[in-house]
């Protein structure tokens, strides 16, 4: 584990200043396994700059809609700490036109969705439009 | 990367086999005015390292902390209260000295996080911390209400994942709620902390009767206006609210006043909404809100859809409604107010028995859709409230500053029937008051129809209007918070506040009655009751609450000033009343020998039980995904692919033989979706009980105010049986939950309309009407015939006459 860019390990308080995550939620993450305890437990527990970065990656996760669960289950199969198991994955089928069938993975955020359905939408209006031209023969 | 914590655990579950919380007991005393109340949190490590400890839970209505005492071997410390930042900065200097601390915090919405951190192994801490709280006030009694639990309610930006079997987790946006916790959500909640009460009624009055529609309770005490209540069993699960009815003998006026320590005198009354006069009769204008998310499916779904036909019965002809339901969006029956015709009513049945429960809970869509309804009708500028709504919903969504901010504005006053067994009651009743409405909670082992028509007897028209209220002669008293503008039939007026001068008070109330304006003098005694303090404390406690709901999300320079300002100013009230906010919190730091620095303790979330009669898989997940995968984890996300809004956008976006795809099992996602969001619906129960038929009964009052029938002589005899009927279980046309429809079918059955039946028939009517008037018994029993009438049956109306004239015959 390296030691700050000053070759000296941080506080929790200046971890917590760095990332701009309160010591509290800082200490779910470890106690979660989401981050790997200090440099050394009991007096003077000091944090490195992988800490930072672990927390930036778990925020990054979460931005992206990923609970603390989900990413505590990713961290652990990466590490190879558990069985490695399938996560199970499930997915809506649109059909859009005869020929166009459109897969979106379920568990989606809501803004997501919204953006994808009206890329859909979009997607399966000029599909159907050109279904027309073929349709009434006109390819001019 | 290490993993950091050791510990016993049940096999296949994250969670410790011995609990960090090891029970949470509700004290205090519920008086006229609201609640003082004591929650004693036990905890225990019984780890091999420290623990920190985080219980979250929700403010009840009105409510704000107070201040807390930690207790151990040896120790037993009060809270401080301090500014946010600094009890923060107080609580994390004492974890990182290995002193135990702990931090109470209050986040948006009223969600709290109790933090206890560095309890030793093996050591038992107790925290005992003093909420003040709101109370439901009627007329004639109370309900109280306190949560034992949280649901996890509807957030569009929450995350939401199942992360072990039956063992739920959510997540709420950073950007409103900080780094607040919510607890985790366990389906079953027989593994989890004890819960109990024991609560002393001083409700000022004389107690008729206390009952529980959530617990059963022991009541004890033999003097008339005290009682104590506590649960009759030793503990009982963390998977609802406590919630006790409490019903006075009389309806009258409760007057409480005191001098607080600076010797200022504190008071407070609650008067009846019978102190104002009757209720006038005027148009009325007004929206049914009907939540359709897919929390409420099921029995309160189909009991409010009883109970909205039942309203939809009492209207007049001259009356206008819409009606709008929501879920992820909104939908209206009809795009603008309709008069309450016959037809227009049918048409609003059946745009009612095509609604099913699916999707999120965006209120704020359909609150705004409601409040256009009634704007588009409102020529009157003079008016400062455009109409009514009343929205039946279960309440469950977090995030609810937004939504009281866009009502707030719409100038619609706004009645909430909220349904739930963890409630939501605080947001419910904000949305309420700050509109000008009244709100009532049930939970889902109660009937939503009746209440919702007695609700809907009362609003639209209520008893006064434009209320002021002052205090006559002394200068710098005051009135605050400030009282409702608007009284509604059996919703008391109440009224806090305060006077430099120790001498008798005269309050002075102006209203707009129905026709007139009228005022009255109200005397507040000289009394010394050691009362004044907890007036103080209720009324801060209201104020803070109130301006808590009013700290909107900041997203540009000039509303982040705004906010700043705000917040500046909520933490002053809050040191100034003592009491904690979102801006201020409660802190204590507990020195112990032997304490280690920087020791980082374990950091525990306690886990509570998911509301009863909550679906978990509705907000979780679904079981086929956790029984095909060890381990793994279903993320589900509330209002995604709410069908109804597929349809509704686009016929191409409906999924079409979507298949749930996994390496070791398939299983359509039709049957996924429905178990998601359509959980199955309760086969609905046919009316039958005597309630089910009055509110059946109800629904079918035609706009004149009479039942339906092929002839007149059978339009008056089923009113006359229907009126026969309601009367029997206690309705007259001034009380009961029915009285707007006895009223009308009275109104329905003129002397003028009578003369059409034959001399011995309408002499009969006459004398019934009569013996209804003047409160007099009617003997027989009208069911069977009431019943045919309901099932649309051709009643045996000559037997019907021939059974009331000789009913008739032994009264007189």
């Amino acid at each position: 584990m390296a030691p700050d860019d000053a070759g000296k390990g941080i506080s929790l308080n200046e971890l917590a200043k760095k990332s701009g995550v309160a010591e509290r939620t800082i200490r779910y993450y470890i106690s979660r396994g989401l981050l790997p305890g200090p440099m050394r437990g009991g007096r003077g527990a000091e944090y490195t700059q992988e800490h930072l970065a672990g927390i930036q990656k778990v925020r990054r996760l979460q931005s992206g809609g990923m609970t603390l669960a989900e990413i505590e289950y990713q961290f652990a199969q990466q590490a190879g700490r558990r069985r490695a198991a399938i996560a199970p994955e499930s997915w809506s089928m649109y059909r859009i036109s005869p020929d166009v069938t459109v897969q979106v993975r379920d568990g989606l955020s809501p803004w997501r969705i919204k953006h994808l359905r009206s890329a859909i939408a979009r997607l399966a209006a000029e599909l159907a439009a050109d279904n027309d031209h073929q349709e009434n023969g006109d390819d001019s | 990367m290490s993993v950091t914590t050791f510990g016993p655990r049940v096999l296949g579950r994250r969670e410790d086999m011995q609990l960090t919380m090891q029970s949470l007991f509700l004290t205090g005393q519920i008086l006229p005015v609201g609640a003082r109340l004591w929650v004693r949190h036990e905890f225990q490590c019984n780890e091999l390292q420290p623990v920190e400890v985080v219980y979250a839970f929700a403010l009840p209505r009105e409510a704000t902390l107070r201040r807390f005492r930690i207790s151990g071997d040896g120790f037993d410390v009060a809270s401080d209260l301090r500014s946010k930042e600094d009890a923060r900065k107080e609580y994390e200097d004492g974890i990182a000295q290995g002193s135990l601390s702990s931090l109470a915090s209050i986040y948006s919405d009223g969600l709290t996080n109790l933090s206890v951190g560095n309890i030793r192994p093996k050591e038992k801490v107790v925290v005992l911390l003093e909420i003040l709280a709101g109370i439901e006030l009627h007329d004639d009694g109370l309900r109280f209400r306190f949560p034992f639990t949280l649901a996890p309610s509807y957030h569009a930006n929450a995350r939401v994942v199942e992360a072990e079997p039956g063992l739920g987790e959510m997540e709420l946006p950073e950007n409103d709620f900080g780094d607040l916790m919510l607890p985790k959500f366990a389906k079953d909640a027989s593994d989890l902390h004890a819960v109990g009460f024991s609560l002393e009624l001083r409700t000022g009055a004389d107690i008729k009767e206390v009952a529980s529609p959530s617990h059963t309770i022991r009541v004890e005490g033999a003097r008339d206006q005290i009682r104590r209540v506590s649960l009759a069993r030793n503990s009982d699960l963390p998977d609802r609210d406590v919630v006790l009815d409490v019903r006075h003998a009389d309806v009258k006026t409760t007057v409480l006043s005191g001098l607080d320590s600076k010797g200022n005198r504190r008071f407070a009354a609650v008067l009846p909404s019978t102190e104002f006069g009757p209720r006038p009769s005027r148009p009325r204008q007004l929206v049914i809100l009907l939540d359709r998310s897919g929390s409420m499916s099921g029995t309160p779904l189909h009991q409010a859809k009883k109970a909205i036909e039942a309203c939809l019965g009492v209207l007049d002809e001259h009356d206008e409604f819409g009606l709008v339901t929501f879920s992820s969006g909104s939908e209206v029956f009809r795009d603008r107010l309709e008069e309450a015709t016959a037809k227009n009513r049918q048409a609003a049945r059946n745009f009612l028995e095509a609604v099913t429960a699916g999707g999120g809970t965006e209120m704020s869509t359909g609150l705004e859709r409601a409040a256009a309804l009634l704007a588009q009708e409102d020529t009157d500028s003079n008016r400062s409230v455009s109409g009514d709504i009343l929205i039946i919903t279960d309440g469950q969504v977090f995030g609810t500053v937004s939504v009281l901010d866009r009502v707030r504005t719409k100038g619609v006053r706004v009645h909430c029937l909220g349904i739930g067994s963890a409630s939501q009651d605080r947001f419910l009743a904000q949305l309420a008051s700050q509109t000008g409405g009244v709100s009532r909670f049930l939970t889902p082992a109660e009937r939503v129809d009746l209440p919702a028509v007695e609700l809907f007897a009362s609003i639209g028209r209520p008893v006064a209007q434009n209320v002021t209220v002052s205090v006559r002669g002394i200068e710098g008293a005051r009135i605050a918070p400030e009282p409702a503008k608007a009284v509604f039939s059996r919703t008391p007026l109440v009224i806090f506040g305060d006077s430099p001068a120790t001498k008798e008070l005269e309050l002075k109330l102006e209203w707009q009655g129905g026709t007139d304006a009228e005022e009255r003098i109200f005397n507040i005694p000289l009394e010394t009751e050691p009362i004044a303090e907890t007036l103080r404390l209720l009324e801060g406690a209201r104020i803070i609450s109130d301006f808590e709901s009013r700290l909107v999300p900041a997203s540009d320079p000039e509303t982040k000033r705004e906010r700043s300002r705000f917040e500046r100013r909520l933490g002053r009230l809050s040191l100034e009343y003592g009491l904690a906010s979102s801006q201020v919190s409660l802190v204590a730091v507990v020195k112990r020998s032997g304490d280690v620095k920087d020791q980082i303790p374990s950091t525990r979330v306690v886990t509570v039980g998911t509301p009863a009669e909550m679906e978990f898989t509705s907000v979780f997940g679904h079981a086929g995904l956790r029984a095909s995968a060890d381990r793994a984890m279903a993320s589900v996300r509330f209002g995604l692919f709410e069908e109804g809004s597929i349809r509704a956008s686009a016929d191409i976006l409906a999924p079409r033989g979507g298949k749930l795809r996994h390496s070791s099992r398939s299983t359509t996602l039709g049957g996924f979706r429905e178990r998601l969001f359509r959980r199955a619906e309760a086969a609905p129960v046919e009316a039958q009980s005597g309630d089910d038929l009055l509110v059946s009964l109800s629904g079918m009052l035609e706009p004149d105010g009479g039942m339906p029938g092929e002839k007149a002589d059978l339009r008056i005899a089923n009113s006359l049986a229907a009126l026969l009927f309601f009367y029997e279980h206690g309705n007259t046309g001034t009380s009961g939950t029915f009285r707007m429809h006895v009223e009308k079918l009275t109104q329905f059955l003129t002397p003028h309309r009578l003369k059409k039946l034959e001399a011995k028939r309408e002499s009969a009517a006459v004398r019934v009407l009569e013996l209804i008037r003047i409160g007099r018994p009617v003997p027989g029993f009208w069911e069977e015939f009431v019943r045919s009438i309901v099932q649309f049956k051709r009643p045996e109306v000559s037997d019907f006459w021939t059974k009331l004239e000789c009913t008739l015959t032994p009264v007189e």
